[in-house]
């Protein structure tokens, strides 16, 4: 399931990943399957579309309130042994036309191809090696955050068979990791999340950070249907240390498509990356 | 001589009145007294340490306010260093590296103030900022279209605000970060590609090591850093959050804990960094206070004993000056003041000042009793007649201590404000608990001899009397202008001394030279970079953001300035190691560019747009490497830290660094953008700059006001001046002893002056207050001193064997700098006493007349 990834593989793969897609029909489980495993399997077990286009705004804010705005556009789709994922920054204006390419493949033995685009040296540059703090474009959120996890690693529970995020049912559930590696790879303790009965996605996510024992909450919100796939278009996420928040981030969607015939194979090469944003 | 002469002794009918109330309801002010007491105790068991450097600065100086802005924007920057000796480049090594790293990034400890800053335990302006609120706004639409980056709402948390810290779940690590050679920043070209990862995050082979050691000892981010330049140091930096002094030494427990299990002869360690220092130095401060206190106990207990030969005589005056000092810790605890290198002298300073009082009682008490007066009406007269001195005398004590709030340093301030308050609880006690205590002895005449039997003290202070008297009036005067002429002399060649005297300013050389926290920072600073720190803040201008090449090549251009910098004294390196932003954008030029190090520079950009190789870097970096970020530089790229690890020094051998800095700023960086000096080097420089202005200040302020209230006790102009004589002389002796010996004015030996003069006027206070009632009724100067000799002098001396003996006990302090000041007060206090009785008698004798050419046959002595 999950590979080794690299900085940029995670961060290429995450925004098709974070879009948590699951179908709108034809739920795996029961709204009163007790059975905390079974639900994480139809969790993990979601469609999670192909061929996607999207928009998306980020706003990272430290304890002050000082800010960091980017906007990116970004294209994936699967291939035969993996997925490609390309990011552009389009914002603000002295990051524009900054690039992320990547090839992902399946297969954990094969080491993923990345390449990043930067103006100033205008050519793309092969880039590789693990992700030493995990943190996606500097956010609060880790690329394991976003990338599947191999449920076997974990050890789930049923903290609370039925309770309510807004006006959605969920079972509320905590996941510990089993292993070091695991542990080691997201670097929580534990995590607890609010999983929707209905569209069978965590709406909501607490998790403690083993490191200068911190919280991290995640909130999936405005979540709408594309395609039949529900979509959450924004994500909050808050660091917090003894009630004080550290900082937050928030990504927003502004447009998110699945399955767009405009995507092709060329569209992941270093040529389109270093044409840059279109 | 007499040995009674109380009964000549002006009272005061106040003082009378009051030690009849005391007598008469003595149970009612015993039971108040213990139950007040008891209080106080309960609050002084809650009594805080703190050794920091930051202790020393006032909350709201300026040096603590750039320190203050430093931590808000990028934490904590006094570490834990575990320097571990060997040879680092070997796979023996490096595994057990790798294990220590891992043990002590994982240290997990119920630590109840983490998080919790300095300012915020003082109770000071808070640097929490309120939580963030939660919007209530309902879901909404995600905005459409352009750059729009407005948050739309959905902030609601379920369960979110209930239980959001780690509650007593167990497996977290108090500690935010450890860096060392495992997980270093590396950024480099290999394979084809970029790397950005920790530096042995895949652990080498024996092959790969010779490469290894060769790439790290030529990286000067690294060297002075994580590694030493020989490569047989390396270094563990621990960073922790936030958390009070006590807590802390927790931390340090462990880290030493940990460290012990790893320890060999291929890899020793040693625990340094400013945490470190502060619970070394605390756990000796603690240690120092209660065996301070105990001996002081002890000495007073034998010193009483041999005075006053009773139970009474030697506990009463005991139990005030222990129910003092329990009353002005348990103050401090009360008001949240922490116990700082500063006011640890308190207890043992308030035993020996605290008692004089007490023994000027009884000693006349005992008189009184000797000459048969009731019990009762002893204790009375004893309180009427020396109620005015001692209250004087507190008053010029609590005056010498109080001038400390004109010091700039926080540390000094507290001092001095708790010194007054605890002189002050001093006087209370002697005039409600002493009185009380003595009207349960019935019969003892507490060690008084029999009647005019002549002892030592007597015949020492009639040798004093005779260097200034003469059997007719032109010897006196001639034999009177003789001594002063030795004075003046000595003090003379004291001034030329003290001409000498430096400052200095060395928490490190308080520790004994042999203990493993100065140890470590020794080693720290010879091997790898040093302890301390200096933080250059730096803001971008107005409507502009750090990613600038000018200012980026203004920065480096800086690092390469301090980097250059070499001691005046030695021509050794002070400066180990600079990390900025303009490294990071240095080094992955460098690693895009192939690794070929003449790309370590920073990067022009393109054609239309000189910022943009900058501006590449930095994004680059913030999608790799964004807690190394944090820590450099704010999210907005618009405020930006210089880190420098420098060697430990002592405070003043900085200034000439901290000038070459400011040099280099004003080259490098002018007005590009605007910049502070901070971190804890330049606290220590502001501390070592401001005490010759704050002796000069306290001591001139104590020196006017005592003048001025010796001239309203004393009732007379003439007298009040002449009475501030005697007390410069033992001032000027000790800052000549000083500058001869090559002591220097530190924190502690700063205090000596304003504290001599606060004690050493006692001494003329009780002489001339009995001289002056002398003359002014009789006119007779020779019987005034003899008179003013036998009231008071035998006390002076008892109390200034009583000062002496207390003083010295901070010779057995384990801290050097207490050990000084306990000398140096204590020769003081000899050289007040000697002047006292020697130069201001032959002073009196020059500036006053007989008033009646018979007087002498009429007076009585």
């Amino acid at each position: 399931m999950t590979s080794r990834k690299t900085l940029t593989q995670r961060l290429l793969t995450s925004l098709a990943l974070i879009g948590l897609a699951a179908p709108g029909a034809a739920l795996a489980v029961s709204p009163d399957e007790t059975d905390a495993r079974a639900i994480m399997q139809a969790v993990e077990d979601r469609e999670d579309g192909d061929k996607t286009v999207s928009r998306m705004t980020m706003v990272l804010k430290d304890k002050d309130g000082r800010e960091r705005k980017r906007s990116v556009q970004s294209r994936s789709m699967d291939f035969k042994a993996g997925s490609k994922s390309i990011l552009l920054f389009e914002g603000p204006a002295d990051v524009r036309n900054t690039g992320l390419l990547s090839i992902d493949y399946d297969d954990g033995a094969k080491d993923d191809d990345q390449w990043l685009y930067l103006p100033s040296l205008n050519k793309s540059t092969r880039i590789s090696g693990s992700d030493k703090s995990g943190a996606f474009l500097g956010s609060d959120l880790t690329f394991a955050d976003m990338t599947s996890r191999d449920l076997d690693d974990y050890e789930y529970k049923i903290l609370e068979q039925s309770a309510k995020v807004g006006d959605e049912e969920v079972w509320v559930i905590e996941s510990r990791p089993k292993t070091k590696k695991a542990k080691d790879e997201t670097g929580y303790l534990k995590s607890k999340l609010w999983v929707s009965k209905s569209k069978l996605m965590p709406l909501q996510i607490k998790n403690w950070i083993i490191e200068g024992k911190k919280i991290k909450l995640m909130k999936f919100s405005n979540i709408k249907q594309i395609d039949g796939i529900w979509t959450p278009h924004k994500l909050k996420v808050w660091t917090k240390k003894k009630k004080e928040t550290l900082s937050t981030t928030v990504l927003s969607w502004k447009s998110f498509k699945y399955n767009d015939a405009s995507v092709k194979d060329s569209d992941f090469s270093q040529r389109a990356l270093e044409k840059g944003v279109r | 001589m007499s040995t009674s002469s109380h009964q000549d002794a002006p009272e005061s009918a106040i003082f009378r009145s009051w030690a009849t109330l005391v007598v008469r309801y003595r149970w009612v002010f015993l039971l108040m007294t213990l139950a007040l007491t008891a209080f106080m105790a309960k609050s002084a068991a809650d009594i805080k340490v703190d050794n920091s450097v930051e202790a020393f600065l006032s909350d709201d100086s300026e040096a603590s306010g750039a320190l203050e802005e430093l931590r808000d924007l990028f934490g904590r920057d006094d570490v834990f260093l575990i320097l571990a000796e060997g040879d680092v480049f070997s796979l023996p090594y490096l595994t057990k590296l790798r294990a220590l790293h891992e043990e002590v990034g994982a240290i997990d400890l119920e630590i109840a103030s983490l998080g919790q800053r300095r300012r915020d335990r003082r109770g000071g302006a808070s640097t929490k900022k309120p939580p963030e609120p939660a919007a209530k706004a309902a879901p909404t639409a995600a905005p459409a279209g352009g750059d729009d980056f407005e948050d739309s709402g959905d902030d609601d948390f379920e369960d979110g605000g209930g239980d959001d810290d780690w509650a007593g779940e167990k497996g977290g690590s108090i500690v935010e970060e450890v860096i060392s050679l495992i997980n270093v920043r590396d950024t480099r070209w290999e394979g084809g590609g970029l790397k950005v990862e920790g530096l042995l995050e895949d652990p080498p082979t024996a092959a790969e090591l010779p490469a290894l050691k060769a790439r790290v000892l030529a990286d000067r981010t690294l060297v002075g850093q994580v590694v030493g330049k020989a490569g047989k140091h390396s270094a563990i930096v621990v960073r922790t959050d936030f958390m009070s002094e006590e807590d802390s030494g927790l931390v340090y427990d462990k880290v030493l804990e940990i460290t012990a299990k790893y320890e060999s002869d291929d890899f020793k360690i040693l625990v340094g960094g400013s945490p470190a220092m502060n619970a070394a130095l605390n756990r000796m401060m603690l240690e120092d206070l209660g065996m301070m206190f105990m001996s002081a106990i002890l000495l007073m207990l034998l010193i009483l004993g041999f005075i006053f030969r009773h139970p009474i005589g030697v506990l009463a005056p005991l139990v005030v000056v222990v129910f003092s000092m329990i009353y002005v810790v348990g103050t401090m605890a009360l008001l949240g003041v922490s116990m700082t290198m500063m006011t640890n002298i308190l207890p043992a300073f308030l035993i020996c000042v605290g008692i004089g009082a007490s023994v000027h009682i009884q000693s006349v008490y005992r008189d009184a009793r000797a000459d048969g007066i009731a019990n009762e009406e002893a204790i009375i007269m004893a309180v009427a007649s020396t109620g005015k001195p001692i209250l004087y005398t507190t008053m010029t004590t609590f005056v010498g201590l109080l001038s400390f709030r004109f010091a700039s340093l926080s540390a000094i301030q507290d001092m001095g404000t708790f010194g007054a308050i605890g002189v002050t609880y001093a006087l209370l006690h002697t005039l409600v608990f002493l009185p009380v205590a003595l009207t349960f002895n019935k019969k003892s005449l507490l060690g008084r001899r029999s009647g005019g039997k002549t002892t030592r003290i007597d015949r020492f202070l009639d040798w004093c009397n005779s260097l200034s008297r003469g059997h007719d009036l032109p010897t006196r005067r001639n034999r009177s202008w003789k001594t002063i002429g030795a004075g003046a002399l000595l003090v003379i060649v004291a001034v030329v001394g003290a001409s000498n005297i430096g400052f200095y300013h060395d928490p490190v050389s308080w520790m004994p030279e042999d203990s493993k926290p100065r140890l470590a920072i020794e080693s720290l600073g010879e091997n790898v970079g040093g302890t301390s720190n200096i933080a250059i803040l730096m803001k971008a201008n107005e409507g502009e953001n750090l990613k600038q090449k000018a200012l980026m090549q203004g920065v480096a251009d800086l690092q390469d300035h301090v980097l250059a910098y070499r001691s005046p004294d030695d021509g050794s390196e002070i400066v180990g190691n600079t990390t900025s932003l303009a490294d990071i954008v240095r080094e992955s030029w460098r690693a895009m560019n192939e690794d070929d190090p003449s790309y370590y520079v920073v990067p022009s950009g393109t054609p239309d747009n000189p910022d943009r190789g900058v501006v590449d870097m930095v994004t680059m970096f913030e999608t790799s490497g964004p807690e190394d970020l944090k820590r450099l530089a704010t999210v907005d790229m618009k405020q930006s830290v210089i880190m420098m690890r420098v060697k430990w020094l002592d405070a003043y051998a900085y200034n000439p660094l901290v000038d070459h800095i400011e040099e280099g700023l004003a080259t490098h960086i002018g007005d590009k953008a605007d910049v502070k000096i901070t971190g804890t080097v330049h606290n220590l420089v502001t501390i070592v700059n401001s005490l010759l202005g704050d002796l000069l200040k306290s001591f001139g302020m104590a020196f006017l006001v005592i003048t001025l209230m010796m001239i309203v006790l004393l009732g007379d102009l003439k007298l009040g001046l002449v009475a501030m004589v005697p007390n410069l002389f033992p001032i000027a002796l000790c800052a000549g002893v000083m500058g001869f010996t090559g002591i220097p004015i530190d924190m502690n030996n700063l205090l000596i002056a304003s504290i001599a003069i606060g004690i050493a006027v006692d001494d003329t206070i009780h002489l001339l207050f009995q001289y002056k009632a002398h003359y002014t009724a009789y006119g007779d100067v020779d019987n005034a001193i003899a008179h003013a000799f036998e009231h008071s002098g035998r006390a002076m001396a008892s109390t200034s064997v009583i000062l002496v003996a207390g003083f010295l006990v901070y010779v057995i302090s384990q801290m050097n700098n207490l050990q000084r000041f306990g000398l140096l007060v204590s020769m003081t206090v000899v050289f007040a006493l000697l002047i006292d009785l020697i130069f201001a008698p032959a002073l009196m004798r020059i500036v006053y007349r007989d008033k009646a050419p018979r007087a002498q046959e009429r007076s009585p002595a």
